[in-house]
């Protein structure tokens, strides 16, 4: 399938270089966007949702992972015993 | 004599059809041959069906008075005599016996092999009973009926039952009996205090003192309670409706527990007004405790047929609390609910009925899958059981509804219990389903079930068609109470004003009632 | 040109949708093979047809006792639901026509037919009706999956919603005692908890809602059957439930403040049991709720912009989402597993469906030019608009937890990660052409949302392509992204499940039983049942023992005299007494006449 080359193609370093390029232009380009309403204190700061993004994402997994391990996680056939 | 009506017809229409039956049975008597028989009986109740439906179409719905009304001299000396007619409140308990009747003698075709004579000539006479009961105007007539009621079931249950016949019908009788005799004595007593009469429209004019009314109403009470059944005197209901062979059970669901009811609205309500306002909160609670604890006895039951008899006991709780809310709605709730229950009640004990014919066990570990094994069957049992859930655009929903709603009315906290006996009946019900219906085929059973032939399918599509009728449009039924119940109100409402009695002032008046009775000041 | 609809030619105004689907669904099992299929199709672009060219208006009032039912109250709320109904009915019929079994498809339809009718209710009675047709055939979708999970999946979900339904029925009761009036009225709940009847009254439905809606704690019935459903069911269950739950809460609770922490718990809550899932359709299903959370934060705030900002995220979550579990579900159907730990590399079988699916994640996201960026970002541009901060800040972490699991944490686990060498193909054309619908719709609104903008039920303010959204969508997606390959190894999946809040009834139910089986079971049969033993039995039988003795040793010795004559005499009653019953009977209603006889000769 020409898709699966594609695809193939695409999964190389040149493409992972590029995609850290990428993040860094967004940070790069939120200094000088112009912000029409400010509702809410992060709009001012420039970065501030690249930032926001990660920590979530980060928090989300910890967080998740942790109540899961102590608490929520049991064996597929918890209910059945 | 101003509350009756004299016969709309020229033709005694109620008394053809209350002896109709009676005239069937004994030509059966004569009659050898089984085939014979079986097609007269049939023939003997559609008979006694077509007779009734002129009592529909000539009924005058904006009148409470009694209709149709015969009166013969019996016993004049003693003022009995052979009074019928109907109201508002009786008219439709006549077409459920009729109706009833007929299926009964359909689904007993092949069921019942031995001493098929007797089988039939009982069936028929217990429909001329049953019927007595419900259009007598004379208390005196109205007991012979009542008391008739039990010697057929007695035998139908005694000679056709299952395996543990005997006990269950004594149990039955005794209670029964116990019940009857005790209300015996309350006749005797109104009809001296009534001024020697035993007319019951008579009756339920007079103003009786309130120690009298109280008494009396404890009276019939007994009997009433035993028949409904009302908890705790329910025990003789499983153990008789799992032993009756299938149109037993059917009679007895469909129309001997509405017996009771019927009594409370025709007696107890115009005659003991006082009595009923200072019990009100404990027959209010006695209801809900027979729906919940009906319920929940319901949910353990492992036999078929003794979890439709104890589901009976949780309806016949929605029935007398809607009764005793003392309202429109819950009063026409109450007996909407009764003719409900009559046909969805007596549909699933014909369904069992047809299963036990097949593999001759109720037990519901037995069963399974038949969701694949007979789909016609199915589609008639889902119907019934989404009825006896209370599915709305079927009957039970609006019966339901108007109880539900007229026990707000009277008193919140009784009625948000109600409404957990609803969740307890879908649960039983949705668990009988799943357990018989879509679990995995059952090797037991396997072979023997095969789906249903025409006979059965007849039996039960015209309760399907009156799920649906009366689910869609109640006020084809409903239209025959309005005034008759409105009527009774006034009258209940005539004697005290209408409070909701708190339960504190109601256990209150009570306790200080009986410490008047004894002298106690 | 327009189509003439069965509507003009009988110069009808209105022709419910729902009667295609409910009465036309009866038609079904008559048919075969490809007519069947056709019919099928036919009968849900003519209910799409049919809301196309709706008028706006009440419709459909029938007296009924003494209430006034109302079928067919259309507004612009209710189209823009039935619109994306009948849309979804069209794709998922098309995904699941390939189903031999016609009760699957009678479920579907009834089911579909179910929620256009609570759309257009206008009183409470006919919505409770509609809604327990949704809730007993939706179940259907679930048992037909056919494995012993399944099953009890079903009967739960049953129980669920039976409970939720009758509570929303005791709520309707006391609205009606408090108020006569059973027509759809705006009853918004106010404060923390219930005060007087009526708010008690708002309370009951309130709950009765939020149960479909599968708020926690209310909601893990949607967990567990999504993913025991079948593999075309769970496409249909994802959309219509929960959305019409929403509808109902825009409809009666909107502004009701106790929804706007319900909702963002709710988004946060889905994400993280997400996080934690193995099987694929169980972390789609938590999903949902997390979607949904943002619905009911919007209907919580009220405002209208927030309740535009809820439809059209209705709007296009059914469409992505179906999209979604249509992919997931052609994973199933193709690999017999929708467990993660058991899938992997399957990019290089089933290409087309990755796409598809990642498509459905892009769009889930709200990614520029896809149809969650005009949409979800409405509802939390409202609550930042009202300065509900916290509110704002925590949908905006739920949607960079959605990116992480649905649009990357599924696709990679899926289609990437560890290769298994599952042999797989792409699903069956029918399968593969819903999916195509689903993602032109998903792009094709994500570009030209105007169309979707005019359908919303007031004049909408809000331009979604500003350079300021677009860039601060965009960082917050493509860093959790970054967050997503750094943490990669702790992302694994386990074969394990997570506990819910249904843990409380499915355990309890085990302590419920016990209850019912021994201690009630010995109350009825020991103590109660006893009484007659006790009362009547025993003291009979004993006075007969006594009377037996009196009668044996004083009685007969009296008469020993006599007893020849007395043996003479029963030799000759002997013949009556036969024993068959047959002549007891005839003896029994010879009596009765007789007796009869005498009472009417004797006076």
């Amino acid at each position: 399938m020409n898709l699966i080359k594609i695809i193939d193609k695409l999964r190389t370093k040149t493409v992972k270089k590029f995609a850290y390029g990428l993040l860094v232009l967004l940070i790069l380009v939120d200094f000088i966007i112009p912000r029409p309403e400010i509702h809410f204190f992060g709009d001012k700061i420039p970065g501030f949702w690249s930032l926001f993004g990660f920590i979530s994402c980060a928090l989300i997994i910890v967080v998740s992972k942790w109540l899961g391990q102590h608490w929520l996680m049991r064996d597929e056939d918890y209910y059945d015993k | 004599m101003e509350n009756i009506l004299i016969n709309n017809l020229d033709f005694p229409v109620i008394t053809v059809t209350t002896f109709l039956p009676l005239a069937g049975a004994l030509l059966i008597l004569f009659i050898r041959n089984e085939v014979w028989i079986k097609w007269l009986a049939l023939a003997t109740t559609v008979a006694t069906f077509i007779f009734s439906i002129p009592i529909y179409t000539h009924f005058d719905k904006a009148t409470y008075k009694m209709q149709f009304v015969e009166i013969h001299q019996w016993i004049p000396a003693w003022n009995i005599n052979y009074k019928v007619g109907v109201d508002g409140i009786s008219v439709l308990f006549i077409i459920l016996v009729t109706i009833l009747n007929i299926l009964c003698v359909l689904v007993s075709w092949k069921a019942i092999q031995s001493k098929t004579k007797a089988f039939f000539v009982s069936l028929l006479v217990m429909e001329t009973a049953m019927m007595g009961v419900f259009v007598s105007l004379n208390i005196f007539l109205f007991y012979l009926f009542w008391e008739l009621t039990l010697i057929p079931m007695f035998l139908l249950i005694g000679i056709w039952g299952g395996s543990n016949r005997i006990y269950a019908t004594i149990k039955f009788v005794l209670f029964t009996l116990a019940g009857s005799v005790l209300m015996l004595v309350g006749i005797i007593v109104l009809y001296y205090a009534g001024g020697k009469t035993y007319d019951i429209l008579e009756l339920s004019n007079g103003n009786y003192p309130p120690h009298l009314q109280v008494g009396l109403f404890l009276a019939f009470f007994a009997a009433f309670a035993v028949k409904m059944p009302m908890f705790p005197v329910h025990t003789w209901l499983p153990d008789a409706h799992t032993e009756a062979p299938t149109a037993g059970s059917v009679i007895l669901a469909g129309v001997l527990l509405k017996m009771g009811a019927y009594g409370f609205l025709r007696f107890s309500f115009p005659m003991f007004p006082f009595a009923v306002k200072l019990f009100l909160i404990p027959l209010l609670i006695l209801s809900v405790t027979a729906i919940i604890y009906g319920a929940y006895v319901t949910l353990m039951q492992k036999d078929m047929k003794r979890l439709i008899a104890y589901s009976s006991v949780s309806h016949m709780g929605f029935v007398t609390l809607g009764i005793f809310c003392l309202n429109q709605n819950g009063i026409e709730g109450g007996i909407l609910q009764m003719i409900n229950h009559g046909i969805i009640t007596g549909a699933l004990f014909l369904c069992v009925g047809m299963i036990y014919e097949r593999t001759h066990t109720r037990m519901i570990e037995d069963y399974g899958g038949l969701f694949k094994t007979v789909p016609i069957y199915i589609v008639f049992f889902t119907i019934f059981s989404l009825a006896a859930i209370g599915f709305p655009g079927m009957n039970a929903f609006i019966g339901e509804f108007l109880i539900i709603s007229g026990a707000f009315k009277a008193n919140m906290v009784i009625a948000a219990f109600s409404i957990l006996g609803v969740i307890l009946g879908t649960s039983y019900m949705v668990w009988l389903y799943y357990r018989i219906a879509l679990n995995e085929i059952n090797p037991n059973t396997k072979e023997q079930l095969t789906d249903l032939n025409l006979r059965e399918i007849a039996t039960l599509l015209p309760l399907v068609i009156l799920v649906f009728l009366i689910g869609l449009q109640p006020e084809v039924l409903l239209s025959y109470m309005h005034v008759s119940v409105e009527h009774l109100l006034e009258k209940i409402n005539a004697t005290l004003p209408n409070e909701n009695f708190a339960v504190y002032d109601s256990m209150v008046s009570i306790t200080q009632y009986f410490k008047e009775i004894i002298g106690w000041t | 040109m327009r189509i003439i609809m069965i509507s003009e030619m009988f110069n009808i105004e209105f022709f419910h949708p729902s009667a295609y689907y409910i009465i036309g669904g009866l038609l079904i099992p008559l048919l075969k093979g490809r007519i069947k299929q056709g019919f099928m199709l036919l009968l849900t672009l003519l209910a799409f047809f049919a809301v196309v060219n709706m008028p706006l208006g009440v419709y459909g009032v029938y007296e009924f006792l003494n209430w006034e039912l109302t079928f067919g109250h259309v507004d612009k709320l209710s189209k823009v639901f039935a619109y994306i109904f009948t849309i979804m009915g069209v794709i998922g019929i098309i995904y699941s026509i390939h189903v031999k079994n016609d009760g699957e498809h009678l479920a579907a339809f009834y089911y579909i037919g179910g929620s256009l009718g609570v759309i257009f209710a206008g009183d409470f009675l006919t919505l409770f009706l509609f809604w327990e047709i949704m809730a007993f055939s939706s179940v259907f979708l679930v048992w037909y999956r056919k494995i012993p999970s399944s099953v009890d999946s079903g009967f739960r979900y049953l129980l669920w919603h039976v409970v939720g339904g009758l509570i929303l029925f005791s709520g309707i009761m006391i609205q009606y005692s408090v108020s006569g009036d059973l027509s759809i009225q705006y009853l918004p709940f106010h404060g923390w908890y219930p005060t007087d009847l009526q708010s008690v009254a708002t309370f009951l439905i309130l709950i009765g809602f939020i149960v479909n809606a599968a708020v926690p704690p209310l909601g893990a019935w949607l967990p567990d059957a999504y993913s025991a459903a079948t593999v075309t069911g769970a496409v249909f269950m994802s959309a219509f439930t929960t959305k019409t739950a929403v509808y109902a809460l825009i409809r009666v609770c909107s502004g009701s403040e106790i929804l706007i922490v319900l909702g963002v718990v709710m988004a946060i809550y889905g994400v993280v049991y997400a996080v934690l899932e193995n099987d694929v359709r169980r972390l789609l299903a938590y999903h949902i709720i997390s979607q949904v959370g943002y619905m009911v934060t919007g209907v919580g705030l009220g405002t209208q912009m927030a309740i535009n900002g809820v439809v059209a995220h209705a709007f296009c979550h059914i469409l992505y989402k179906s999209l979604l579990f249509m992919g997931t579900g052609s994973v199933l159907y193709a690999t017999g597993t929708a467990k993660l730990s058991e899938l992997g590399g399957l990019y290089k079988t089933m290409p087309r469906t990755m796409i598809y699916t990642i498509i459905g994640g892009l769009a889930i996201s709200a990614f520029p030019l896809f149809s969650g960026f005009v949409s979800k970002s409405m509802t939390v541009a409202a609550l930042g608009e009202e300065h509900y901060t916290w509110a704002f800040m925590g949908l905006m972490l739920a949607s960079a937890g959605t990116f992480l699991h649905t649009g990357l944490k599924v696709p990679y686990f899926i289609w990437f990660g560890r290769d298994r060498g599952i042999k797989a193909k792409e699903p069956p054309w029918n399968m593969e052409l819903a999916m195509i619908i689903g993602s032109l719709f998903c792009i094709g609104l994500g570009i030209f949302y105007k169309p979707l903008y005019a359908l919303l039920p007031y004049t909408v303010h809000f331009e979604p392509y500003t350079a300021y959204h677009t860039w601060e969508t965009l960082q917050i997606l493509l860093f959790t992204q970054l967050g997503f390959f750094l943490l990669l190894k702790k992302l694994w999946c386990e074969n394990t499940i997570s506990m819910d809040t249904d843990w409380f009834p499915r355990k309890g139910a085990k302590v419920f039983m016990w209850f019912i089986n021994k201690p009630l079971a010995s109350l009825e049969i020991n103590i109660i049942g006893e009484v007659y033993e006790f009362i009547v039995q025993k003291p009979i039988l004993r006075m007969a023992r006594w009377f037996k003795w009196v009668d044996t040793f004083i009685v007969d010795r009296t008469f020993s005299i006599l007893a020849n004559l007395t043996l003479l005499w029963s030799r000759k009653l002997q013949a009556i007494q036969s024993g068959q019953i047959q002549h007891y009977a005839m003896i029994m209603v010879a009596g009765v006449l007789t007796l009869i006889l005498i009472g009417i000769i004797l006076p």
